[in-house]
């Protein structure tokens, strides 16, 4: 092969030219030369076809003794001639073959005559629709199942405290929530900010600057506070619950914790659920906080109102219920939160893919869980508050 | 196939019967049967995806079968509640394919796990078990590293050492030289068979190294995937010689290139 190299172009100069003979009336010699190679193939595939639509041989030589250079894909080439000429039953022979023509072919073995693969079906919309009930009930059992079974762990280490592995609810509660402070204060007082400005310009024309404190207290403490965070650790922490567990999975080591005894579940989930309750409340309150003060920097210095004017107003609008909700809220949340997130990671197939599909399945189906739970408590608070 | 004679007459530890393995319609093996008997180095292999890890999982219960039966140490362990699988699992020890440490935890922690499971020794004496059980496997002074700071082959004497932490009845190994130089593999083996001699572990290892394997085993069973079960069982040399099936043959022959040097660094 050492010739080829020595002959090696760049790929855009390579060329082939290829010419059909008639020697007898039905004999065709089909002659190559020059490179049939992965960049020269493809533009010979439309001559060919035309020579098999507008010829009619009775017998295929094919001359190569010009080719100076064959690969694999020219080697193809040639043995998707040979084929098509076998389907025909014409006689087929080279003509001039070099050792090197015959090495790649010899790399390349001829197709055998397969019957023909029939195409993928094309399920119907009732079909899929099918397929996505029964998929979305197996999930639903899953959870389910799944929620069984944290019950128990999590039952179990209500009984004997010491089971639990505090060190690693420890650690857990340090990157849910001391890490993710930045990142939620920033945000919350952004949208504090945001609301204050966009209220204050409509309510500045009726004189009602005042009410800019209670809109973003109330707001904020009941809605946006708990929905906001919980939304953040969804995408920071519950994310990284599935990718953990689902990485371990792959590379046996919720297998080993088996062997050893250990049931996976509750060695694995119940530290980052707990870790979760314990966070998530307070960096709810937090984010509660940072809001306020977000509204409280558009409302003294756009709205000529005192500090103390607008924290006695957001005061006055905030009752202790509101902040109890907010908190019992925000509890539910963090179960759905670590809870869909390790859920997710033991479902997770035994691949990489498998991974990234679970930790995105995760974040969505937590924040979709989040809301659902949302909306079940502004219900339950209106006949309740 | 005759079984060793130095082993006849030895109780069974662990004894498969009729076992069959599917993945929905993928039927592995049907109807696979054999006994390991205590202090044995039994060895199970067999192409790549012919089945054998999913064969070691159902021996140790991890995966149940679609029919047949395990005993281990004469319970039952495709029917076993949960209590009496804790106690064949405080019994047994298992060396993953990875070595499946756990990341987020030290060399020193991975090892102390099952002693702090299923023993009452104080921390003091899991400490020294555990710096005992390192340095047998030759990674003594590493207990304050992550297994990401180690190389394959010591992450894998590390899985080892972790299965090994409660000097178990039984070792199972999944591919225990794969991803190994030639250097550690050789290394490895010698400690497989120190850890036989000083501890007495029965040892049921599943690979497709035959090399290491005529090495170290008693008994050797042959899986595939055509016969949908064992080719052939025995003593790994008495099998080479008698390998009549052309199959076991080519197997056997490929695998172990006797007397041709030439072969090794390929
Ligand atoms: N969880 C699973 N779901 C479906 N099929 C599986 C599963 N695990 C294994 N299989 C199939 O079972 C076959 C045997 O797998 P197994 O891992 O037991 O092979 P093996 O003999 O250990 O191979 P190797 O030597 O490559 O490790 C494979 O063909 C694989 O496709
Ligand atoms: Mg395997």
């Amino acid at each position: 092969m050492g010739k080829t190299a020595m002959e090696e172009r760049p790929p855009g100069r390579e060329e082939v030219s290829f010419q059909v003979d008639r020697v007898s009336p039905g004999e065709r010699v089909l002659s190559f030369s020059g490179s049939l190679t992965v960049h020269t193939v493809g533009g010979l595939l439309p001559r060919l076809r035309e020579f098999w639509t507008t010829e009619n041989p009775a017998g295929i030589l094919v001359d190569v003794s010009g080719l100076r250079k064959v690969d694999t894909a020219g080697a193809l080439f040639f043995r998707e001639l040979e084929g098509e000429s076998r389907k025909r039953s014409l006689p087929f022979a080279y003509r001039g073959a070099s050792g090197l023509l015959e090495g790649i072919l010899g790399m390349v073995p001829p197709e055998p005559d397969v019957l023909p693969v029939p195409p993928a079906r094309h399920p119907g919309l009732v079909e899929e629709i099918g397929k996505g009930t029964v998929a979305f009930f197996r999930d639903f059992v899953r959870v389910t199942g799944f929620v069984g079974d944290l019950t128990l762990a999590i039952g179990s280490c209500l009984v004997r405290p010491g089971s639990v592995r505090w060190g690693d609810v420890l650690h857990y509660m340090r990157r849910a929530g001391v890490d993710g402070l930045p990142i939620v204060g920033l945000i919350s007082l952004l949208l504090g900010l945001i609301m204050a400005f966009m209220s204050s310009l409509q309510l500045r024309q009726f004189g009602a600057n005042l009410y800019v404190a209670s809109l973003v207290g109330i707001a904020m403490v009941k809605e946006l506070g708990p929905m906001m965070t919980a939304i953040l650790v969804a995408g920071r922490s519950g994310s990284a619950y599935a990718a953990e567990i689902g990485t371990m999975i792959v590379h046996e080591e919720v297998d080993a914790l088996r062997t050893m005894g250990f049931e996976p579940v509750r060695f694995l989930t119940v530290p980052k659920v707990i870790a979760a309750v314990l966070v998530v409340p307070l960096l709810t309150l937090y984010a509660d906080f940072f809001g306020v003060a977000g509204g409280l920097v558009v409302g003294v210095t756009g709205l000529d109102l005192t500090v103390h004017t607008y924290l006695r107003e957001t005061m006055a609008s905030i009752g202790l219920f509101d902040v109890f909700s907010s908190l019992a809220k925000s509890l539910v949340f963090a179960v759905i939160i670590a809870g869909i997130g390790c859920q997710r990671g033991f479902q997770a197939g035994r691949s990489a893919e498998g991974v990234g599909a679970s930790t995105t399945s995760a974040v969505v189906a937590a924040i979709f869980l989040i809301i659902v739970a949302d909306s079940a408590f502004a219900i339950l608070f209106h006949y309740i508050g | 196939m005759a079984e060793g004679k130095e082993n006849a007459g030895r109780e069974p530890v662990l004894i498969v019967k009729d076992v069959t393995a599917r993945f929905g319609d993928n039927v592995l093996f049907e109807k696979v049967g054999f006994q390991v008997r205590r202090g044995e180095i039994f060895a199970i292999a067999g192409e790549s995806g012919c089945g054998k890890s999913t064969l070691l999982k159902i021996m140790i219960g991890l995966l149940k079968p679609a029919s047949g039966t395990v005993w281990m140490e004469g319970v039952n362990v495709t029917g076993a509640g949960e209590e009496q699988m804790r106690r064949i699992r405080s019994g047994m020890g298992v060396l993953f394919q990875s070595g499946a440490l756990f990341g987020s935890m030290t060399l020193g922690e991975n090892v102390a796990l099952p002693l702090r499971e299923y023993t009452d020794l104080p921390a003091p004496w899991i400490d020294r078990v555990v710096r005992a059980k390192l340095a047998m496997v030759n990674l003594g002074g590493l207990e304050d590293r992550y297994p990401a700071e180690l190389s394959g082959g010591m992450q894998k004497r590390a899985g080892l050492a972790r299965a090994m932490a409660l000097d178990p009845g039984i070792l199972f190994f999944d591919e225990p030289f794969s991803g190994l130089d030639p250097v550690t593999s050789a290394e490895l083996e010698v400690l497989i068979r120190r850890i036989r001699s000083a501890v007495g572990s029965t040892m049921i290892m599943v690979s497709h190294d035959l090399p290491s394997l005529f090495n170290l085993a008693d008994r050797i069973i042959l899986l595939d995937r055509g016969a949908r079960g064992i080719l052939a069982e025995g003593d790994p040399r008495e099998m080479k010689r008698d390998a009549v099936d052309g199959r076991v043959a080519r197997f056997l022959h490929r695998a172990v290139p006797d007397e041709k040097p030439e072969e090794v660094g390929k």
